[in-house]
């Protein structure tokens, strides 16, 4: 068992620290994640790689513990309602390189949707039926996060050097 | 035409542009930057996935809240550091000795199911340690379990293991448990290491991604059988180190197998 948590661990819990800002909290979830990949091993029929197994669960079990954290905290927020939330600080300059950082000044429901589409590869089907909204409060979600990664990376981005449009550019005309 | 909202221009990585859209992108050095920007964000987003993290628990952690729900008997033998303890272990008759404490309650099929799966992981060990020495499964494994004969190895192994003394259950368990944290470690070791797995010649790699779906179809049957033991005792922590390491060595293998295949082809499901 503890050979094949040292050989996963560090992608697993790369998941659920990503979905979860809080350090504490991402521990308290990995715990849970790892519990319930142990428990379930005997189910596992190995028709996927086990990573993948247990990538699926970790992203399941942590989501499914965001939304017991939302219900004990008797947070009733719809996920648009959270994006529209403004931080102090957003205006403030950010010079951290990194997206996993950024991600910590993200809204929960902006970040839970950026990580499993942009990061996770899920589709935006998928994240509804995960999350219980519609394919549109998805892509909603994920624009906005965008949007607002894009602000709050903006002192690291623009210092990158400027490409033209081309090089950059490679949706389909409507 | 006004600037594109930042929410739109984030979509644009994803969705198609109207031709007013894309005239004022060209155009617009401001929007334009803000799409490139999101494009850069989008592509590091899509690399942070293979991107590891520290664990964010230690084992003792781990093992601790196992234990408390159960998954994990308690054992004694928790931390193995140094090589000498890693010898010490290693060379432990108690590894093919059978836990005395365990008993098999419910009849000859329960039994007969645990020694076939017993029996045909210790076949596939032989078979995957002929092929690490860099023996081909193709002409050894058949005799071992083509044949007919699968118990046979698993007898003489263990007619030539002494049976070790214990002092109590929990004495047997700490030692299986250290026995499978050995095993799992060199077979993790031997994948990133062992020459002997690389390909061959002649032949080269499409011998050895042949060798390594043998192997899988080897390992897999020894799961399935491992498997429907652990349905008649979902307990016996014999039953679940050799599924396990099983798994373990499936892990590997598959692994291996997408190292040496050509590179336009990946393993999507196996």
């Amino acid at each position: 068992m503890r050979a094949l948590w040292a050989e996963h661990a560090p992608r697993v819990d790369a998941v659920v620290r990503r979905l979860v800002h809080d350090l504490d909290e991402a521990a308290d979830i990995a715990q849970d994640v790892w519990i319930q990949i142990f428990r379930a091993l005997p189910t596992f029929r190995g028709d996927a790689q086990f990573s993948t197994w247990a990538h699926r669960i970790a992203v399941n079990r942590t989501l499914n513990a965001l939304r017991r954290a939302r219900r004990l905290m008797g947070v009733h927020e719809e996920l648009t309602e959270e994006t529209a939330m403004v931080e102090d600080d957003v205006e403030q300059p950010f010079v951290r390189e990194s997206i996993t950082q950024a991600l910590d000044r993200l809204p929960r429901g902006a970040r839970t949707v950026f990580v499993l589409h942009d990061v996770e590869g899920y589709t935006h089907e998928e994240i509804a039926v995960q999350l219980g909204i519609t394919t549109g409060g998805s892509k909603s979600q994920l624009f906005k996060a965008r949007a607002k990664l894009r602000r709050l990376l903006a002192p690291l981005m623009d210092h990158l050097s400027s490409p033209t449009l081309e090089d950059g550019y490679a949706a389909p005309l409507a | 035409m006004q600037h594109l909202s930042p929410e739109r221009i984030a979509s644009l990585v994803d969705e198609a542009t109207a031709p007013d859209e894309r005239t004022h992108l060209e155009q617009c050095a401001r929007c334009r930057a803000d799409f490139v920007a999101v494009r850069r964000i989008v592509a590091a987003a899509a690399s942070e996935r293979e991107r590891p993290i520290a664990p964010l628990l230690s084992w003792q952690q781990l093992s601790g809240a196992l234990q408390a729900e159960g998954v994990l008997a308690p054992a004694r033998a928790a931390m193995i550091t140094t090589p000498a303890e890693i010898r010490s272990i290693s060379s432990a008759p108690s590894l093919t000795a059978p836990p005395r404490e365990i008993r098999v309650a419910r009849g000859w099929p329960r039994m007969a199911g645990l020694a076939a799966a017993a029996a045909l992981l210790v076949t596939v060990g032989v078979a995957g340690g002929r092929m690490t020495a860099g023996m081909s499964l193709r002409g050894g494994a058949g005799e071992g379990v083509a044949s007919g004969s699968g118990a046979a190895p698993a007898t003489s192994v263990a007619a030539m293991t002494p049976v070790a003394q214990y002092r109590s259950p929990d004495d047997a368990r700490a030692t299986l448990h250290s026995a499978e944290e050995v095993y799992s470690g060199a077979l993790l070791w031997l994948a990133a290491h062992d020459s002997a797995l690389a390909p061959r010649q002649p032949g080269g790699s499409q011998a050895a991604a042949s060798d390594y779906r043998q192997r899988l179809e080897v390992l897999d049957a020894a799961m399935a059988t491992a498997r429907r033991a652990l349905y008649e005792a979902p307990d016996d922590p014999v039953m679940n180190r050799y599924y396990l390491a099983t798994l373990g060595a499936r892990e590997v293998t598959l692994r291996r197998l997408t190292t040496v295949l050509p590179a336009s082809q990946q393993v999507l499901e196996y």
